[in-house]
Formats: C-alpha cells, sequence, structure tokens
C-alpha cells in the first residue's frame, strides 16, 4: 500500500466508525450519562440496591460492612456460607476482591488456592473500610454469595469466573462479548490484565472470534477447550437482563456484566457507566455506526 | 442535544483578530518589527582579598556607540564602593577602606551588536597631514615603537606600488595577519612581535598599529571581550585606523579587516591594561558570557504606550516588584497548555498531570531544556524513591504527601546548591518547578508503577517528557513571546481553539494503533 493510500485510509478512519476516546466522551457519556448519577455505576452496593429493586437478578448479598463496628457482624455473616465473595464497593479494575471458594480447616481457601482465616477475612475487611483499594477514600464492604460458572464457561476455563460484557444504548443492546480468564490475568474477567475477548453475536448468543493481547485465537491458551462458534447458555436472558438493568438506573449508556451461575442463570455483576472501548476490537467492528442509528431510533 | 460551541468560537476569534488589527493598522503595532536579535548576558565577576588595607580596582565599562547597545546594567558591589566615570571610555572602580579578607562583586550588563564594514575609497591617498588631536595615535610608545628602524625596514618590505590608503593598510593587516598564532601570554610589542614572527591579538595588534603608524595613518589599540557563552579571563585586542575622518576597525588576528562582527564588545580605547588594582592584594576576575535571544530593543517600550496592551500589565508587575520573565512565561502557559490539549486529545500521547507538562515547560525556560529534564527526572526519582520507601508504613494520603512536598522541596534545594557548586548554574534554576505538582506526579507514578507495572509507569514518564519538549518548543518561541505580550487578546484564539478540540470526536492518532487490525478487516470487505 502507498503512503499516500495508507493516510487516506487513516484520516477515513479518523471521523469513520470507530469510537475512539474524544468520541466516547462527547459523543456518547456526556449526553447520555448525567454525572449526578455516576455514583450508582460507581458503588456496587448502590448499583445493586437500583438493580435490585427493579427485579434484576443479582448476587445475593450476604453482608454490608460500613464501617469498623459491623467487622464482627459480617465475620459472623459469612461464617455460615462454605463460599463467598468480599469486595470494595467502589473498588476497580477487580482489586481488593477476595473469592473464597470452599472451606479449608478453621477457614477458607481462596480461588488462588491461599488459606485464610476469619482473622484475615476481618483484617481484608478492615482494609476495604480503610480505603486501601479506593486511594484512601473510606469505602463499604460488601460480601456476598459466589456464582458458579455455567458449565459452558466452566469448561473454557474453570480458575475463574468469565463474564458478557454487553454495552446497551437507551436500554438497547449495542455489542457484546465475552470475557474469558487466563492463568496469566489471575482468574479475573479483565482484558487489560490478559482474559481472552470472544466476539459474540447479538442475533445468536454464539461467539464468532476470539482475542487475547490483539492476537486471535481459537482455543483456550491453558484449558485448550474450544473458544469460537460456542452457544451461550440463556443468550435471550441475558439480553434481558441487561436490558432491565439498562432501564432500572438512570443512566443512558451502559456497560453491563453479565455472570451466568450454573444454578440461577444469568446474574448481573456490575454496570459501568464508561465502558471500554475494546469491545470493538474483539468484536471486528466500529460502534459508531450501531449508537447513531440507535440514537436516531431506528 | 449539547449546545455547539461552534458560534462562541468565532465570536472569540474574530475579537481577537479584530483588536490585534485594530491595533496593527490603526495603531501602528506591527508583529514583524518584533523579529529577535541575539543579545549577551555579561556577567564581570571580581573577587580581591586584602590585608587590612585599602584596595581599588578599575576596568573599563561598555558605552554605546553606532554598533553595539548596552543595556540592563546591574552591579552587586559587595559592600565595595562603586563609582563610574568616563574619560575617554567609561571607567568603573571599586574601592574598599581597611579591606580584611575576601570581597566578591558583580557587575552585569546585556549587549547587543551589530556587524559593521566600512567602504575604504581605493582612490584614498594618505594625507600629508592630521589634525593635531590625532597627534598621540602617530607617535611611539614603549611598546608600539613605530620609531624603530626596524618596524621602518619591515614597513618598506610592504611598502605596495600603489601609495592608496586602502592598499597601505591591506598590506599592513596581512603583515599583522602573517604572524604565527599563539595563545596569549601577556603583553607582547610590536617590536617583538616581529622579531619573533609570532604573537597573539595584542602583539599583531600593537604590529599593526606601529606599521600604520610609521606609514602616518593614525591608528590605536581597542581592547574588549569576544562574546561567546561561557567564562574566559583573556579579553581581547584589536585595532583601528583613521581613515576618512572616523576610525575603522580592524581585527588581524582573526582577518576582519574593515569590519567587526556582532560578537566583538569594545570596552575600551588605546593601549591600556583591561583591569588596574592596588598592588598588595590578590585579585581575580571572569568574564560569564551567556547569549540569548531577545526583543529588539525599544520595542516593548514602543509598545507600551499603546492601550489595551499586556505592558501596561508589566507596568503593574514592576511596581509591585515582580520579575519581569515571570510576565512572560505566565502569559506563554495558555499556549504550552494547547500544546497537551493537542498531544493528548489529538496526538492521544498519556501524560501525568492535565498541564503538568507546559508547567515543567515553563519553568525550563530558566533551566534550558536539557537541565529542565534532567532536573524533573531527578526530583521525580528521588520522590518515588521516598514513596516507595514510605509504603511499608501506609500512611494516609494527605500525611503522606506532606512528606512528599518536604522531599521535593529538598531535592530542588540541594539541586540549585549542587549546581551553583558544580557550576551548572542551569541546573540551579530547578527552584521554578512546580513543587505540589511534583509531588502529585510522583504519587501517580508510583501508583501506576506498583499497578501495572514499570513498562506503563515508564512508557507514560517517557511520553511526559516529550510533551516537557514539544511545550518548550513552543514556549521558548521568541516571536510568539513577543507576539503574545503585543497582542496578548490572541489569548482568545487559545480560549476558541479549546472549544473546538473540546468537540473534537475523531479517534486519536494513536488509536489508528490501537485499532489497526480493525481498520484493515473493515477496509478489506468495503
Amino acid at each position: 500500500m502507498t503512503w499516500a493510500a495508507r493516510l487516506r485510509r487513516a484520516l477515513d478512519a479518523i471521523s469513520g466508525e470507530i469510537l475512539g476516546i474524544n468520541g466516547r466522551n462527547v459523543r456518547v457519556i456526556y449526553r447520555h450519562n448525567p454525572r449526578k448519577h455516576f455514583p450508582i455505576a460507581d458503588d456496587k452496593i448502590l448499583a445493586k440496591t437500583w438493580l435490585g429493586n427493579a427485579g434484576v437478578p443479582v448476587p445475593t448479598t450476604i453482608a454490608v460492612g460500613e464501617d469498623f463496628a459491623d467487622l464482627t457482624t459480617l465475620v459472623d455473616a459469612v461464617s455460615a456460607h462454605d463460599d463467598f465473595v468480599l469486595k470494595p464497593a467502589n473498588g476497580s479494575g477487580g482489586g481488593g476482591i477476595v473469592v473464597l471458594v470452599a472451606r479449608y480447616g478453621a477457614g477458607w481457601r481462596t480461588a488462588g488456592g491461599r488459606a485464610i482465616d476469619r482473622a484475615a477475612i476481618r483484617r481484608h475487611a478492615a482494609d476495604i473500610l480503610f480505603g486501601s483499594f479506593t486511594l484512601d477514600v473510606p469505602d463499604r464492604v460488601l460480601a456476598e454469595e459466589r456464582l458458579i460458572p455455567h458449565a459452558t464457561l466452566a469448561t473454557m476455563f474453570p480458575d475463574g469466573l468469565s463474564d458478557v460484557r454487553v454495552i446497551t444504548l437507551k436500554g438497547i443492546a449495542a455489542a457484546a462479548m465475552l470475557r474469558v480468564p487466563t492463568r496469566a490475568s489471575g482468574g479475573r474477567a479483565n482484558l487489560h490484565q490478559g482474559a481472552i475477548g470472544l466476539g459474540v453475536d447479538l442475533a445468536t448468543g454464539k461467539t464468532t472470534r476470539a482475542r487475547l493481547r490483539g492476537r486471535a485465537i481459537t482455543t483456550h491458551p491453558d484449558s485448550k477447550a474450544q473458544l469460537v462458534d460456542v452457544q451461550l447458555p440463556h443468550w435471550d436472558e441475558i439480553l434481558d437482563v441487561a436490558r432491565r438493568s439498562a432501564a432500572a438506573v438512570p443512566l443512558g449508556y451502559l456497560g453491563v456484566d453479565v455472570g451466568i451461575d450454573a444454578r440461577r442463570g444469568p446474574v448481573v455483576l456490575e454496570i459501568n457507566k464508561r465502558p471500554g472501548l475494546e469491545i470493538q476490537n474483539v468484536n471486528g467492528f466500529g460502534l459508531r455506526p450501531i449508537l447513531e442509528a440507535i440514537e436516531a431510533g431506528s | 442535544m449539547l449546545d455547539r460551541p461552534v458560534p462562541l468560537g468565532i465570536l472569540l476569534t474574530a475579537a481577537a483578530l479584530s483588536l490585534a488589527a485594530y491595533k496593527t493598522f490603526a495603531l501602528g503595532l506591527s508583529p514583524a518589527d518584533a523579529v529577535p536579535v541575539r543579545s549577551w548576558r555579561v556577567t564581570v565577576s571580581m573577587s580581591l582579598s586584602g590585608s587590612d588595607s585599602d584596595v581599588s580596582v578599575r576596568t573599563y565599562l561598555p558605552v554605546n556607540d553606532d554598533r553595539q547597545r548596552v543595556f540592563d546594567e546591574v552591579g552587586d558591589t559587595g559592600g565595595m564602593n562603586f563609582e563610574s566615570t568616563v574619560d575617554l571610555d567609561r571607567v568603573g572602580r571599586w574601592t574598599g577602606a581597611s579591606v580584611r579578607g575576601e570581597r566578591s562583586f558583580t557587575h552585569m550588563f546585556s549587549v547587543i551588536g551589530e556587524h559593521v564594514r566600512y567602504e575604504i575609497d581605493p582612490t584614498l591617498a594618505v594625507p600629508d597631514a592630521h589634525p593635531s588631536e590625532l597627534t598621540e595615535h602617530l607617535e611611539a610608545t614603549p611598546e608600539i615603537q613605530s620609531d624603530s628602524a626596524e618596524i621602518a625596514a619591515a614597513l618598506e618590505e610592504i611598502r605596495p606600488a600603489d601609495a592608496s590608503v586602502l592598499a597601505l593598510l591591506t598590506a599592513i593587516h596581512q603583515r599583522a595577519s602573517a604572524l604565527e598564532s599563539r595563545p596569549f601570554k601577556g603583553t607582547t610589542d610590536a617590536l617583538t612581535a616581529l622579531r619573533l614572527g609570532e604573537a597573539s591579538c595584542n602583539g599583531r595588534s600593537r604590529l599593526f598599529v606601529a606599521l600604520a603608524r610609521r606609514a602616518h595613518v593614525p591608528a590605536r589599540l581597542v581592547g574588549g571581550i569576544i562574546l561567546e557563552n561561557g567564562t574566559k579571563r583573556v579579553g581581547h585586542q584589536w585595532v583601528e585606523a583613521w581613515v576618512a575622518g572616523r576610525w575603522v576597525p580592524f581585527c588581524p588576528t582573526n582577518g576582519w579587516f574593515a569590519e567587526i562582527p556582532a560578537h566583538y564588545l569594545t570596552l575600551y580605547h588605546g593601549d591600556r591594561a583591561a583591569f588596574s588594582r592596588t598592588a598588595d592584594v590578590r585579585f581575580d576576575y571572569a568574564y560569564k558570557v551567556r547569549s540569548r535571544l531577545v526583543p529588539p530593543p525599544g520595542l516593548l517600550d514602543a509598545w507600551g504606550g499603546h492601550p489595551l496592551n499586556v505592558m501596561n500589565v508589566w507596568d503593574a508587575f514592576q511596581r509591585v516588584g515582580i520579575p519581569l520573565n515571570l510576565l512572560k512565561i505566565i502569559v506563554m502557559i495558555p499556549l504550552g497548555a494547547l500544546v497537551t490539549v493537542v498531544l493528548r486529545n489529538v496526538i492521544g500521547l498519556e501524560m501525568f498531570g492535565t498541564f503538568l507538562p507546559a508547567l515543567i515547560a515553563a519553568a525550563a525556560r530558566e533551566t534550558g531544556l536539557l537541565w529542565g529534564l534532567i532536573g524533573f527526572l531527578i526530583v521525580l526519582s528521588v520522590t518515588a524513591l521516598a514513596r516507595t520507601a514510605l509504603t511499608r508504613y501506609s500512611l494516609l494520603h494527605a500525611p503522606k504527601m506532606a512528606i512528599l512536598l518536604v522531599v521535593v522541596v529538598t531535592t530542588i534545594l540541594g539541586l540549585t546548591v549542587a549546581g551553583v557548586r558544580l557550576g551548572l548554574f542551569e541546573l540551579a534554576h530547578v527552584s521554578l518547578f512546580p513543587i505540589a505538582i511534583l509531588a502529585i506526579t510522583s504519587e501517580r507514578f508510583c501508583i501506576l508503577w506498583e499497578e501495572n507495572g514499570f513498562g506503563r509507569a515508564g512508557s507514560m514518564l517517557a511520553q511526559t517528557l516529550l510533551a516537557v519538549s514539544a511545550c518548550y518548543a513552543v514556549m521558548a518561541s521568541l516571536a510568539l513571546q513577543v507576539l503574545f505580550l503585543g497582542f496578548p487578546e490572541l489569548l482568545l484564539i487559545v480560549i476558541a481553539l479549546s472549544l473546538w478540540l473540546g468537540r473534537w470526536t475523531g479517534i486519536r492518532l494513536r488509536e489508528l494503533w490501537r485499532f489497526r487490525l480493525l481498520l484493515d478487516a473493515r477496509k478489506g470487505a468495503s
């Protein structure tokens, strides 16, 4: 390709179908997500309240810790459970989340295989309250049920929770992807930490392609499981809970993260007010024309 | 729908341009007058040690003439008495009574020189008689032995057939230039230079003067310094010959014939010593010379008289004693901010702090870009180290930041002292760095390192340095500085451009790379 052709293509691309950071902020977020409603998406406990009130399935809350006086109650509450998840209400990027998968001695074992006792749980909860995962802003701590990955997803990678990210604008699904953790991502479904992104066809719920750190792959690097052309279970329900989540909160543009529990089916894990742009690379198409079509009401 | 800011942007641009046009056409201010010129800042540093004695030091200070302009002259007398008197030249004299121990004093001035070239009429003959005031410039002296037979013989050897002044001076200039070069080792008289066939500047110049006087052309030595960046102790001497009613310069050392370049600073005329002082003291001196581009002299004063001019602010600054340089920096910071906006939102650079690059670039005005970047890196590294060391104590945010602030301040003070000690005066100016912002940046750097690894933090640091350089390139542009000082209303255009960039929804250049596979695939499909 000549340099002139490259340049012309680059110029086309600048105002083309790909949504960049500038476009996302100016055209989508400023327009559809009023700043005053940001806390609903930022605070997991608040989000669960809004979603739960609207009848959207969310992980069952075991306990909430508001301050240090609540810690004893919280530890007592989780002690009744064989497995659970402890997370900061305002954490980001999965920081501060501890997943306890089974009892182990007097305490539990984490997803990473570490033994952890009641005192350690209490310490971690105190760290969360202290603001260790929110840049020193005091936070709340949330203990909730651990989801059991649906067999389809557990086949791909058993040691972590895959989730489906659905982008919605004005309650309409614009794009979706499945995020599958890897050993390299530490079991986290975060693309920047090395999770796999799978494009999902909105109409059928089948995976279309898989990307790991920008490279196309077809099988999971750890489990060797097939990734492409896999039918996601409960697809209509997944889209349904995403739409209902969008309708439940006053934020027009959302990234709804849906986990698929073996027992309960789709459960909304969290909502993002400023979802990332990588979903375009994962799916292989730009978001801009889709969002414009939704805005135009077609 | 959100309002589009285009009408406001157009309004602001129109306002700025019409104000600028009004000033240009109705008030006669023109940006074309503002092309910068090179000036030299000269610091004469002197020190002496007395043993309870009365001391006196004398040197020559520059004056304005038709080829050099002296301004911004200040002195630090260091406890001595200072007076300046004018005889043939301007003499600066520092005196002290019963001085014991060391005294340091300095004299500083800026100078803009001009390269001048004289035409000598080739038909002009050496006149038979000269006015009586030129007599001293024809007489022999102990160092300029124009009455010596050897000088006379040397003149006859080179005397051209053509008896014109031009031919004569050309021959003399060539003779004096033909001596072997020798580094400066003190005074060489004309005859010694002739006999040895080698000399430094003063020997060559004395030989030139002796030959010229012998040929009945009035001539004299000129003393001064050659202006070039650095520190030096050695002055320079060249000559002037009286041709057709004026003094015409020659430098046999560097081959200038009837012309003299802009970086020659004239201090005195005649065969004199640059410095003289009382005998029983230890005395040392040095010239420190630094070049910088400045607005043409007189321009800012000329513009200051106009209404709507930032010079009014300048005047206000002066009244409360705020350095004038600060005004230049303040006016340029919005421009640096605009550069960071373009780098961030159009190019897609990721950098620390919204305007950190512009502020560092502003501070680097005094340190120079290289030392600015080095100083920034040193302060950041030391503070990041301190921050890492503090991790184990799990401190709350505000107290931790207070500690980092102290580290930043200490590092900056340390760099200033070290800079002065090592003679790196540029580095010493890091004290202009934005202290609080550096502390915050170190914190961000450490967090990014912790959360995303050193690669990511280092890459962001490198992009920040790149942005600092880009801001510096724009903010250090003297043409832009003068333009914005003269036409501060142009800052409205910065607002207009920011309004436009603030609604820029195109993908950033860096995102072309991020989505390159997507772009390739789309192209293939269409």
